[in-house]
């Protein structure tokens, strides 16, 4: 097909306009892409989990007395800031022991959200991390415990 | 003549397009190392690097990225990062700081090490 010289130049201006269009995409997306949120929510609640897992399998026999007395504060004695889960809770720690709730702190709807975000994808829900182990009490017989920690820890500018 | 002209045109239609295409590539190269990305993911390192360790731990952390983003938007050093009641606040840029939070209840001291063009970062956990 022979296309003569006006054709020639009305077909790159429109040239133009379409790579001006995928310009657009391209500026749009890959901003989009790249100011979107890096999570690491899932991680966080791994580390806390494994590090509650850790300090409950130490304990000395009063702590372990203690914490089947729910007696124990598990925030301080593993180490937890406890900012993080009273004033503007970021965290929640659900512990439980022979299937009964033994402890839980920080925002408590935060567990409630853990199947919804297992059923749907949401970015907005926190990311939770289930375990279950066992201990040993002061006559040697075993519990089982399950650990539920859920993050919803935002960083921003500040 | 004419072809002479036809080719000169098709030759500045081809500059054209590769300078547009180079300029897209350029953009996209740039957004990915962007200071904004740099910041988030190296603040939410040291936090997960901090939720992890325990007390008497020394860590060192390639920090050449951000330092150098920050030296190149002439931030002071003693600006750059700062740890403490819970949050790491990374600043890179002369923009607002980014802070996240790291859980674990611990204090800790850093210093900048430079070793052959490297910016080391040494965290000590107390």
């Amino acid at each position: 097909m022979k296309i003569n010289n006006r054709k020639a130049s009305v077909l790159s201006i429109w040239w133009f306009g379409v790579i001006a269009i995928v310009a657009g995409g391209i500026v749009f997306g890959t901003t989009l892409f790249y100011s979107s949120y890096v999570d690491v929510r899932y991680f966080e609640a791994e580390i806390m989990s494994n590090n509650l897992k850790y300090c409950l399998q130490n304990l000395d026999e009063q702590e372990n007395n203690d914490f089947f007395n729910k007696n124990f504060d598990v925030l301080k004695n593993c180490n937890l800031n406890e900012k993080f889960f009273i004033q503007n809770p970021r965290f929640f720690i659900g512990i439980y022991g022979n299937g009964e709730k033994l402890y839980s702190y920080g925002k408590s709807s935060f567990e409630a959200d853990c199947p919804i975000k297992k059923a749907i994808k949401t970015k907005y829900y926190p990311e939770c991390f289930e375990t279950e182990f066992f201990i040993f009490d002061e006559k040697n017989s075993s519990h089982k415990i399950g650990i539920i920690v859920s993050s919803n820890n935002q960083g921003g500018k500040v | 003549m004419e072809k002479d002209h036809t080719i000169l045109e098709e030759v500045i239609f081809i500059i054209l397009n590769l300078i547009f295409f180079g300029i897209f590539f350029f953009f996209v190269v740039d957004q990915s190392s962007g200071a904004f990305v740099v910041e988030q993911y190296y603040a939410k390192q040291i936090a997960l690097i901090l939720d992890n360790s325990k007390p008497g731990t020394s860590i060192k952390l390639d920090f050449t990225e951000p330092y150098n983003f920050a030296r190149d938007n002439n931030i002071p050093q003693a600006q750059i990062l700062s740890i403490n009641e819970g949050f790491v606040i990374l600043q890179i840029t002369s923009s607002n700081p980014y802070s996240y939070a790291f859980f674990n209840n611990i204090k800790v001291e850093y210093v900048y090490e430079l070793k052959d063009d490297k910016v080391i970062l040494n965290l000590n956990i107390k």
